[in-house]
């Protein structure tokens, strides 16, 4: 039951911050604290995700198009919820893979310099309880998660649905699923 | 700029290099991981050697993109770095090319070696037909860029897809497109030909075994392309363009 930190190979002067939180009774405010760009994190709605690694690879993406000022919303934090998605709806993403008003779960995570993570200052806002990352499986809806990524039988017979998601996630620029 | 500092930091040991690309073994948020970088031709305009870069990385994406998506086992992508031209993809864990796997099997039992591959060769035609099927093109279809990744003995073995607990992934899109001709799919096969018995001598029956099992993957007009690879086999790759 804590934050978990991972480490990024390709930025290595980075690292990642991620904590899921269950019974949490103030998502609406946490929203509204993280619109006024005053949670220096990501709330995302943990049902959409089946693995850390899913998450590991739109912050990679995202510190990447930020460094090379090519990011596509207006904060590194919001470009992970951006990179999430299939589609190139912006809009579209908040709304499957953002944490909704009503949500009772959320999952946090922040992208921080190796030294300086300040998650543990975050999960203060959150009324609710922390919970280990393992979780997260049996939080996630499959079959949601399955017909938003366009995830047909014929791919899972030959790959793991978290490899057919990250490789949406990846390509989503330049090819049309 | 810090990401150039980590470039020389990250851990990649070089496997491979060909003529436009460099391969690298590493890891990728601890995942082991294969990194293929398209590098600069120097004798190119600076301004299209960087479009074509550029369109070759994405057009290899989305080749994988369109195998994975109808069935064919490809490496996942983990990520695209447009700015260096690298794709980092899944390291094939517990893999073998088919080149190896035939030759191996050619050492070890030279007397039926041919009964013994059938399987394989089943399994490459049905593949190879099914990406055609599709319009998709491979490019270079060779027996060095079809691997054989043994499978989990108890993982979840994916309903029938698999080959004496084997799996057949095509890896090395680089000059794959898409492309509804029989003539591009004759010269794909062509290739293949070509590539298996140049490497594999006295394969001849085993081709044949591919070409039967291409015509059932594909389904409705492998004809087309059958009676086009006869004719490519006639003239060689490339067309005649006079008159």
């Amino acid at each position: 039951m804590a934050i978990e930190t991972f480490q990024n190979e390709i930025f290595p002067d980075s690292a990642i911050s991620v904590a899921l939180f269950e019974s949490v009774a103030n998502c609406n405010d946490l929203k509204k604290l993280a619109m006024t760009g005053e949670l220096d994190a990501t709330l995302l709605n943990p049902s959409m995700i089946v693995d850390t690694f899913q998450i590991l690879v739109a912050c990679n993406k995202a510190l990447h198009l930020d460094r090379c000022k090519k990011r596509v919303t207006r904060t590194l934090h919001s470009e992970v919820i951006y990179n999430l998605s299939p589609s190139k709806n912006i809009s579209d993403a908040f709304r499957k893979f953002g944490m909704g008003d009503k949500d009772t779960s959320v999952l946090l995570v922040q992208i921080h310099s190796l030294r300086k993570g300040t998650l543990s200052e975050v999960a203060e806002h959150v009324q609710g309880e922390m919970v280990d990352l393992s979780r997260l499986q049996e939080v996630s809806d499959v079959n949601k998660i399955k017909k938003i990524y366009k995830v047909q039988e014929a791919e899972l017979r030959v790959s793991t649905l978290l490899d057919a998601i990250v490789s949406r996630m990846t390509s989503k620029e330049f090819v049309s699923f | 700029m810090a990401a150039e500092g980590a470039a020389e930091r990250d851990q990649m040991v070089l496997l491979k290099q060909g003529a436009e690309a460099k391969i690298y073994s590493g890891t990728f948020m601890g995942r082991p991981a294969i990194i293929k970088e398209r590098f600069s031709k120097a004798y190119r305009h600076p301004d299209l050697d960087k479009s074509l870069t550029v369109q070759r990385t994405k057009a290899e994406v989305r080749s994988i993109m369109r195998c994975r998506m109808i069935g064919i086992c490809t490496p996942a992508v983990y990520f695209v770095d447009m700015e260096r031209h690298r794709i980092y993809m899944e390291h094939v864990a517990a893999s073998i090319t088919v080149r190896e796997y035939i030759a191996d099997l050619e050492r070890s039992c030279s007397a039926n070696h041919v009964s013994a591959l059938r399987p394989l060769a089943e399994k490459i035609g049905a593949t190879v037909g099914l990406m055609h099927s599709h319009n998709v093109i491979h490019g270079d279809l060779t027996t060095s860029n079809m691997l054989l990744s043994r499978l989990p003995k108890d993982g979840p073995d994916a309903g029938g897809d698999t080959l004496d607990g084997y799996r057949l992934v095509l890896i090395d899109f680089g000059l794959g497109y898409k492309e509804g001709l029989a003539e591009d799919k004759g010269v794909d096969l062509y290739v293949l030909e070509r590539a298996f018995l140049s490497t594999h001598p006295n394969t001849e029956a085993l081709f044949s075994v591919i070409l039967e099992h291409y015509k059932l993957g594909y389904g409705k007009g492998a004809a087309d392309v059958i009676n086009k690879l006869e004719e490519i086999r006639m003239r060689g790759r490339k067309r005649t363009m006079v008159g």
